[in-house]
């Protein structure tokens, strides 16, 4: 098979031998997969400032089986100067959930998409947890962890307002009542619940409790493997 | 070929750019013409590995407790340039004059390959920007995208204990052209221009 200029970004890579590299990327009509680049490590090699995180790439390569072979690597837009700070910090958390959480070779379109134009916001914005809400929302969209953040689960209504609710894994939003307490599970507000259904994370304390709401889903969709980015933020 | 001998071959390779062929060639040339050689090698080898270890201070390689820079009574306590690695102290000591003392972390942040910064071991640094009477903490991890997320975790910390930090400029190389520099580090350069 030979795949040419196809959108990509590369999540991650390993040195492999001397001079090549196992690189594992993100792209647009083949989703993650891992790619070895032979000779793009060595101290000539045009490549290497090209095969960078975060930056828009145009990749070729070949060969059947689980590893196929680079052929050609371009940057897709007009270079832009790396991340750095904090964003670098929040773009890392990004690769880190699309390396653990998005299985190689699923197709994922709109979260490729998604996820150009959540790493590029990030170089731009000071609203760094609203870019991190959004792309999060999409992932766990794409995994079929998210419900319909707009419904009660149990009487298949429109959530109240001025309810409280609780996210219940296999069912959905289950409205609170008082009489037990759930354990680390995060218990929030309709009006909350329903600005993120609809994409409406401007407010403060909306933001606070998706926060609340994907730390808990996206934990549970790790299932227990830790995320390192997490300890760069002091 | 004697079972010595492949294992002498197959040993050679564990060494960076040397594959089945070089290592025959490296055992062959020991073996017939320099087996003095071949003896203070051997000997280094084992003397090294065993006795070498890091330097209590800045984790350099040295076989002493404080490496050489450590102590140094000559050279500014206050200026700590953080590196990647001991061969990145080499480089700055022979190119810059640098004075001050290293800090070197043998690695960089990577989530993605498990390193934090509990794995780099950076509370060691903290202790020395503590304890240290530094002034300012120049970061010169390489420009990568985990050599800088390291450069600004420690510029956070530095900043925490009142210290300045700083960051190696990245740039054109001397004497190149413009026209064959990659468009990446062309662009570094000129969001970082300077006003003269």
């Amino acid at each position: 098979m030979r795949v040419e200029k196809q959108p990509a970004y590369i999540l991650h890579q390993r040195a492999f031998r001397d001079t090549s590299q196992i690189l594992e990327v993100f792209t647009k009509d083949y989703g993650r997969l891992s790619i070895m680049s032979r000779g793009s490590r060595a101290q000539k090699s045009r490549l290497r400032s090209i095969l960078q995180p975060f930056r828009a790439l145009e990749l070729g390569w070949s060969g059947r089986g689980e590893m196929p072979t680079l052929i050609s690597a371009e940057p897709a837009a007009q270079s832009v100067a790396f991340l750095q700070g904090k964003s670098l910090a929040c773009a890392l958390y990004v690769n880190e959930l699309v390396m653990y959480l998005i299985h190689k070779h699923d197709v994922h379109e709109s979260l490729f998409s998604q996820y150009h134009q959540t790493v590029n916001r990030l170089f731009e914005t000071q609203k760094l947890e609203f870019e991190l809400r959004h792309f999060e929302l999409s992932l766990l969209d794409h995994l079929g962890v998210l419900v319909d953040l707009s419904l009660d689960a149990v009487t298949g209504k429109r959530l109240k307002e001025s309810s409280k609710y609780y996210f219940h894994i296999e069912r959905g939003l289950c409205e609170f009542d008082y009489s037990f307490e759930p354990e680390k599970i995060p218990v929030l507000t309709g009006s909350s619940l329903l600005a993120i259904s609809e994409n409406r994370l401007d407010q403060p304390e909306v933001l606070k409790d998706a926060k609340k709401l994907m730390r808990y889903l996206i934990n549970y969709s790790l299932a227990g493997k830790p995320l390192k980015s997490r300890e760069l933020f002091r | 070929m004697s079972p010595l001998l492949q294992q002498m071959i197959e040993a050679f390779r564990c060494l960076p750019g040397v594959g089945p062929k070089s290592a025959q060639r490296m055992v062959f040339h020991l073996l017939e013409r320099n087996r003095d050689g071949a003896l203070k090698l051997s000997e280094l080898l084992k003397k090294g590995v065993e006795e070498i270890g890091h330097c209590r201070q800045c984790r350099t390689f040295s076989e002493h407790d404080e490496c050489q820079h450590c102590s140094d009574l000559s050279r500014d306590n206050s200026l700590l340039c953080v590196v990647e690695s001991p061969v990145d102290v080499l480089a700055i000591d022979q190119a810059t004059g640098f004075r001050g003392k290293y800090f070197v972390l043998m690695g960089h942040l990577s989530p993605l390959d498990g390193i934090g910064p509990a794995e780099l071991g950076l509370d060691l640094l903290e202790q020395r920007f503590i304890t240290g009477h530094i002034k300012e903490v120049i970061l010169a991890t390489n420009p990568t995208v985990e050599g800088e997320a390291t450069a600004h975790y420690i510029s956070e910390m530095a900043e925490e204990q009142g210290i300045e930090a700083s960051r190696i400029a990245h740039g054109v190389p001397l004497g190149g052209e413009l026209e064959f520099i990659d468009g990446g580090t062309l662009a570094h350069a000129f969001s970082g221009r300077k006003l003269i």
